[in-house]
């Protein structure tokens, strides 16, 4: 059963590589903006970095409020899109939860590989100081690797979290129908 | 194992005027057993596919029954149907119902994946079929670019992967070249003498595998009851 799963959830990101690859971009920008916005809350503390600490808020909050905005539209966009996919696979027995369950699936191997890779970028530009911000590099020697890895998990949680809830609000409405109401197509 | 359906009657409001009517399904009683092949026939509109879908679990009468075993269509919820579905019923539809952005081999898939088989078994069981059915060549293809014909075969591909107790198929060969055609019943005979029970739609009185129930529909009833033989 998982292992069906997991073969249906890949294929359908395969299939959908539009769709997939704006849910990864959005995933991955949610993820590298919430990311950096904790480390700026983390490591520009200090009075003197009181302009820079605002700037970064304002830039990174903004590219956080598009980019989630961007990734449950796009999510609702491909759920709505996929409806006479559902009225397909529950006419052949498929079961509302089983249907939840493969949206959960995608959303989570898109949003946490998405989520995870803007993460370790922004690490990599750092540490590299290819991305230079004052104080950044320095301070971020100082951060323990646990709390690092929390900062990170906190913005990966929060990518899969905004996909997975905006889909399963949809699915819940498009799913309540029966399967001829799903095969004309309305929501 | 036996289906049963008593006096099962569907009935829709009208898309032209909300307040009457339309009885596409009136009073029908039959009953369809493993290892037997059923045809029911008549005009477009005579009520064939609601009848169908009914038997087929795919939704509900308005009055009557259908019984399998102890399940009550009418009193059964969403989710017993849906594992009855999946387990004892292969479903051909009328209209092309393939999901659009998947391929060909992974339709004939999907829908068959979400419990108890495994994924190699049924990816094997997929291949041997499409070759039987000389659809190997199309395997890769999305549903958008195969003929008419080709889609219902892709259909009846589906339909039949996990060998189901009872298989509905609605206008199987209606858009198949006589080859295909051809194809299509000796499969469907095969299933028959295998112990699968095959419930046909079509416009004629189309008789296959032997000792074949035709029954006539019009208005939504059954006008003749009889018994063919060989096609």
């Amino acid at each position: 059963m998982l292992l069906n799963m997991i073969w249906l959830s890949l294929v359908n990101i395969k299939r959908r590589t539009l769709f997939s690859v704006l849910l990864f971009a959005m995933a991955f920008l949610v993820a590298c903006s919430l990311f950096l916005a904790n480390l700026t809350h983390k490591l520009l503390s200090l009075p003197d970095t009181v302009e820079f600490r605002q700037f970064f808020y304002t830039v990174l909050y903004s590219v956080l409020a598009v980019s989630a905005l961007m990734l449950s539209a796009i999510s609702a966009v491909s759920t709505n899109l996929r409806r006479e996919e559902y009225a397909i696979l529950r006419t052949f027995g498929a079961q509302r939860s089983d249907i939840f369950l493969l949206a959960v699936f995608e959303s989570f191997f898109l949003c946490f590989f998405g989520a995870l890779s803007g993460i370790l970028l922004v690490m990599l530009l750092i540490l590299t100081k290819a991305l230079y911000i004052p104080y950044f590099f320095e301070g971020i020697m100082r951060v323990s690797l646990y709390r690092l890895i929390g900062i990170g998990g906190q913005a990966v949680l929060l990518s899969v979290l905004i996909e997975v809830a905006v889909s399963a609000v949809l699915l819940f409405l498009i799913l309540r129908k029966d399967i001829l109401e799903l095969e004309r197509g309305r929501l | 194992m036996t289906i049963k359906a008593q006096s099962v009657s569907k009935r829709y409001r009208s898309p032209v005027s909300k307040a009457s009517v339309i009885d596409a399904v009136a009073g029908i009683s039959l009953d369809i057993n493993v290892g037997s092949s059923t045809v029911i026939y008549g005009p477009t509109g005579s009520g064939k596919t609601t009848l169908l879908r009914m038997l087929s679990g795919i939704s509900k009468p308005t009055s009557g029954e259908i019984i399998f075993h102890t399940l009550h269509y009418t009193e059964t919820g969403d989710r017993k149907l849906s594992s009855f579905r999946e387990r004892y019923i292969g479903y051909v539809p009328q209209r092309s119902m393939l999901i659009k952005d998947l391929s060909v081999f992974e339709n004939v898939i999907s829908p068959n994946a979400f419990r108890q088989r495994h994924i190699r078994s049924l990816k094997s069981a997929a291949r041997t079929l499409l070759e039987r059915l000389n659809l190997e060549d199309t395997a890769q293809r999305k549903p958008d670019t195969l003929s008419g014909g080709e889609s219902r075969m892709v259909m009846i591909a589906r339909a039949i992967l996990t060998r189901p107790a009872f298989l509905f198929a609605d206008e199987p060969v209606s858009e198949l070249d006589d080859d295909s055609a051809k194809l299509v019943l000796d499969l469907f005979s095969e299933l028959k003498r295998d112990g699968s029970a095959i419930f046909i739609a079509s416009h004629e009185p189309l008789a296959f595998g032997g000792n074949t129930d035709l029954y006539a529909i019009k208005n939504g009833r059954i006008t003749e009851h009889t018994r063919g033989g060989h096609r």
